[in-house]
């Protein structure tokens, strides 16, 4: 070992020291406290010499009975005796099931929050009686905590409401199975533990991931087959820096997590298709919708986008690699970090439940009420994944900046390599604050700081402003590559070159800077200054214009061409359709009139579904179709494609248009379950359509996975493209050219002419000087 | 189900649905002719552009074209600002300036997890028309509206304008997280932030019993935390 290694690992271990030595302390204005466990706040005295028992439980319990237990607080330092009233307290609390007064117990005993505790008038004895229902669901272990204090019969200060000193309190756990947890009895199949049924989805999936590896290695060479080469073969994808190879590995990890993003939206539609379901319970519900979001924004769509970017943008300016390969590298497996660090939580059970907005400060807050354990490596995985986009962010840049072949100007880009430049750019600008603000939620959740924390001069608006300020750049970094891949694939299709180019390169540019000052139209609800909302307005308003610019060049880039129907174009259409929808629906959240409404209802739900699946992944569902040849060789198949496209394109109407009806009726998103017996209708049918695009997503993957040996060979340009990628082999070798090519150009004689748009004269202006 | 019918949000959304389908309907009729009419008929058809690989193609712009979907949608979207500028005055209403000083109800609202307090300011009275006076108004479970008294559930007159302060509590026993009483019935919602006091005003027009959600993500039982609003009296 040299010095240095030496050096690293040794100021680790003083980090990890430090981190495992740091006390839990809250820095409050008045002074700095200790939190211990306050089993009960309502008296001041530690814990000691207090014994709380409870009988009554059974072994294991039966669903639906109703047990009578009885509690009882004992110590012997502080006789009940000689007092007579004010003589303990007690507070218990079970993971499922509910509570009620025992036997000749109704006025000393109460229900409360979930659990029981006792009255005023029950303040006067050392025992209770309480009954217990169990739930329905015999299949699982419940847990039960106990809190008790035994009180010296002092009275209450006037002025906290609290008992005085010299009381003591003690707590008392157990769990008890249910009947079939036992293997006694009979576990419904609708009453299956959504935990185990996710878990199962999880590893099953792994597994098949895991053989169809194995399989890929033994079909490349099926006759040399020697499994000793695995390692070989594993060693080098893992290590590989090659631009496609990476490409490769974050497309194949973004579809996984699209599937497994997939499986959590499966298991929560089930849970809201009808009115007061208790299929998940409300702690997986919430975990659930937190891992479906975040898991589809950060760990499905970005690294799709990235596959893409990595793949094509290096092909497309015609460079060898991206400027930095090792860090491109090193950005892919800081991502596998952070998906391990994100669903950490989930696979011990306690995933975090505080939404992919992470709202503060119920995310920085801990404990019975507080967000789950779960969290804290949640927030963990998000800064990972941010610092993984900031690698991914500037080796983009870089790499467009400096390494574009001669005749690849910057107004001779293809639109692609724009998109991923601007969103690349936008992502860089933005992802500091997103990295500080979760950093702050860190330290507020490990060390005790209060950033976020009114009580001690902390701002719980401050995170919502850092977010967003990340966050809506973020919707446009997801949705700018797809406009690329739709203004490729359009005009290729139509065999036509896009219409107004400059100003579709000006459009991207008018977004990407709009983007960063309409942050506020997320939280017009929030308690902002008016002023801010007002102009907050304004500037969303104004982020229609670019967008519809786009899109009428789009159709017009059709006029006079000769249209080909392959998938990639249906997809293309398809996105035309959904994202203009989505983007008409975003129209109605800057109105003041509306936004107190639609704020956090299902209307919300619909619109960003409509751009995110409807623009985002359709749009890489093009990119699947129009660049998988140049990528394997081969195409993809066009009757499954087809296939693909229609049900889900159906499916995904059927699943996100009737969510508006819900939000003008004023459903409220993030429910765990609803009382409305009439939103039913609509929420079953939601529920449908959603199982219905889910599995159509497997009819892609095993399109792609057939295609890739029985496809039909295609050769370097088979869609009659025009940029540098198509001038190389399909699929490219390494390094992606022999020699670096040079882009011509069709327009050079024109140069000195008159014609042409006002972008052209004014960029022709700017030249000239 | 939505809103009351006399709420500004019906207008409003008639006038933007208005404009959407205007758009849409234009868009997609464009979009459908432009497929079809363009759709390839032979597969030998020349490309009017002549694509070459590694050429960047012949530019395509139209000065008047480009400036109509430039200028078009700036127009619409000015005077929809315009519109939206108008509700912000009646949303986001100051209910304690000088000419919001009239015949108002105050309430405090106070949420915490998972539940609400309703604190009254004022009293509803109700005209009993046998004894020709007026008295509280009493709950079912015999609380009388009137101020300084705490319900569970909240109870308004008709016709007044409710002017509703909103705060969180936040103790050892419940974390101070943000909450937003959301009033589907008049439209309405306003997150509550520790710290901050927030508040709202809107004026029920009819009788009935109507429900207030939570809106703000706030843990375990958020979409336990919910309460009934009773307008009651005469309207």
């Amino acid at each position: 070992m040299n010095k240095n290694r030496i050096r690293v690992i040794s100021l680790m271990l003083v980090i990890f020291a430090a981190l495992a030595a740091t006390p839990q302390i809250t820095s409050f204005p008045t002074g700095a406290g200790t939190n211990g466990n306050n089993g009960c706040t309502c008296h001041a005295g530690g814990a000691g010499t207090t014994t709380v028992t409870v009988e009554g439980l059974p072994e294991s319990y039966v669903g639906g009975e109703t047990y009578e237990l009885m509690l009882t607080v004992s110590n012997p330092d502080i006789p009940g005796a000689d007092i007579s009233t004010n003589m303990g307290g007690f507070r218990l609390f079970a993971s499922a099931g509910t509570f009620g007064p025992g036997e000749n117990s109704t006025d000393l005993v109460q229900e409360k929050e979930g659990g029981a505790t006792h009255t005023e008038l029950g303040n006067d004895f050392r025992t209770w009686n309480i009954s217990w229902t169990a739930p329905d669901n015999e299949g699982q272990i419940v847990d039960f905590t106990a809190h008790g204090n035994a009180v010296n019969g002092n009275a209450v200060t006037p002025t906290d409401g609290k008992g005085n000193t010299g009381d003591a309190w003690g707590s008392f756990e157990t769990s008890i199975p249910g009947a079939a947890a036992m293997g006694g009895g009979v576990a419904l199949i609708e009453q299956a533990e959504p935990f185990e049924v996710a878990i199962a989805a999880i590893t099953f999936g792994i597994s098949l991931f895991s053989l169809m590896l194995v399989y890929v290695f033994y079909r490349n060479n099926p006759d040399g087959f020697n499994i000793n080469g695995l390692t070989t073969w594993l060693k080098k994808w893992l290590t590989t820096t090659d631009h496609k190879e990476v490409g490769t590995l974050y497309f194949v990890f973004s579809f996984l997590f699209l599937l497994i993003g997939g499986v959590f939206a499966m298991l929560f539609r089930l849970q809201l298709a009808v009115a007061d379901n208790e299929f998940l319970t409300q702690d997986q519900y919430n975990s659930f919708f937190t891992l479906h979001g975040t898991t589809m924004i950060f760990l499905a769509a970005m690294p799709m986008i990235a596959a893409f970017a990595n793949w094509i943008l290096p092909l497309q300016i015609g460079a060898k690699d991206l400027a930095f390969p090792r860090i491109n590298a090193m950005g892919f497996w800081m991502l596998v970090g952070a998906s391990v660090l994100l669903y950490g939580g989930v696979l011990a059970g306690e995933g975090a439940d505080i939404s992919w907005t992470m709202y503060a400060p119920y995310s920085a807050s801990s404990g019975e009420k507080g967000a789950s354990a779960g969290t804290t490596l949640f927030i963990g995985g998000i800064i990972m994944l941010g610092i993984s986009s900031t690698l991914g962010g500037v080796n983009f840049i870089a790499t467009v900046m400096t390494m574009r072949a001669p005749g690849v100007t910057w107004m001779k880009m293809p639109l692609f390599t724009w998109s991923v430049f601007v969103a690349n750019a936008m992502l860089y600008l933005s992802l500091p604050a997103l990295i500080i603000g979760t950093l702050y939620l860190f330290l507020d959740r490990t060390i005790g700081t209060h950033f976020y924390d009114a009580a001690a001069g902390g701002d719980p608006i401050l995170w919502a402003h850092l977010f967003w300020y990340f966050g809506h750049p973020e919707v446009y970094v997801l949705i700018l590559p797809a406009f690329g891949i739709v203004s490729e694939v359009l005009a290729t299709s139509a065999k036509r070159s896009i219409f107004g180019y400059r100003s579709m390169v000006y459009a991207m540019a008018g977004i990407g800077a709009l983007g960063f000052i309409v942050w506020g139209h997320h939280m017009l609800t929030s308690g902002m200054d008016p002023t801010l909302r007002l102009l907050m307005m304004i500037t969303t308003m104004l982020v229609a214009i670019p967008t519809g610019v786009k899109i009428f060049n789009w159709l017009a880039t059709l006029w006079g061409g000769s249209l080909v129907f392959k998938t990639h174009t249906l997809w293309a259409l398809g996105f035309l359709v959904t994202f203009t929808i989505g983007g008409i629906s975003g129209m109605f959240f800057p109105v003041a009139g509306l936004d107190v409404h639609f704020h956090d209802t299902y209307f919300v739900v619909a619109h960003f579904h409509y751009v995110i699946v409807g623009g985002t992944i359709f749009g890489m569902f093009s990119a699947i179709y129009y660049w998988y040849p140049k990528a394997t060789g081969r195409k993809l198949d066009e009757k499954l494609g087809l296939l693909h496209f229609v049900i889900t394109f159906i499916a995904m109407n059927g699943t996100f248009w009737p969510m508006h009806q819900l939000g003008i009726e004023g459903m409220p998103r993030r429910y765990h379950t609803y009382s409305v017996d009439s939103w039913t209708e609509l929420n079953t049918f939601i529920t449908i359509s959603a199982y219905i695009m889910g599995i159509a997503q497997l009819i892609l993957l095993w399109n792609l996975i057939r295609s890739y040996k029985y496809g039909e060979e295609v050769g370097k340009d088979p869609w009659g493209g025009w940029s540098l990628e198509w001038t190389t082999e399909s699929p490219p070798p390494t390094p992606s050219f022999h020699e670096i090519p040079t882009q011509g150009d069709a327009n050079e004689h024109e140069h000195e002419s008159s014609s042409g748009g006002l972008f052209s004269k004014m960029w022709k202006g700017v030249e000239a000087k | 189900m939505g809103p009351a019918e006399y709420t500004i949000f019906w207008d409003l959304l008639e006038t933007w649905n208005f404009w959407s389908i205007i758009v849409g309907v234009f868009t997609f009729a464009l979009l459908i002719f432009l497929v079809i009419r363009f759709r390839q008929i032979s597969p030998t058809e020349e490309s009017p552009d002549k694509i070459v690989p590694g050429v960047f193609p012949k530019e395509r712009d139209n000065l008047t074209l480009e400036l109509t979907w430039f200028i078009v949608p700036t127009i619409l979207v000015l005077y929809l600002t315009f519109v939206a500028w108008q509700s912000m005055i009646s949303v986001w209403v100051d209910p304690y300036s000088e000419e919001n000083d009239i015949d108002d109800f105050e309430i405090t609202m106070e949420a915490y997890q998972w539940g609400w307090n309703f604190y009254y300011h004022d009293d509803i009275e109700i005209y009993d028309p046998e004894t020709g006076n007026y008295t509280y108004f009493v709950t079912p479970e015999g609380t009388e509206i009137k101020n300084e008294t705490v319900s569970y559930d909240l109870y308004l007159p008709c016709n007044k304008l409710i002017k509703a302060k909103i705060r969180t509590i936040g103790d050892a026993t419940t974390a101070p997280v943000l909450h937003a009483p959301f009033l589907p019935e008049w439209a309405i919602k306003e997150d509550a932030v520790p710290g901050l006091e927030t508040y709202i005003a809107f004026t029920p027009r009819e009788t009935g019993t109507f429900d207030l959600f939570c809106a703000e993500y706030c843990g375990q039982q958020h979409s336990k935390m919910m309460a009934k609003v009773y307008v009651v009296g005469v309207c």
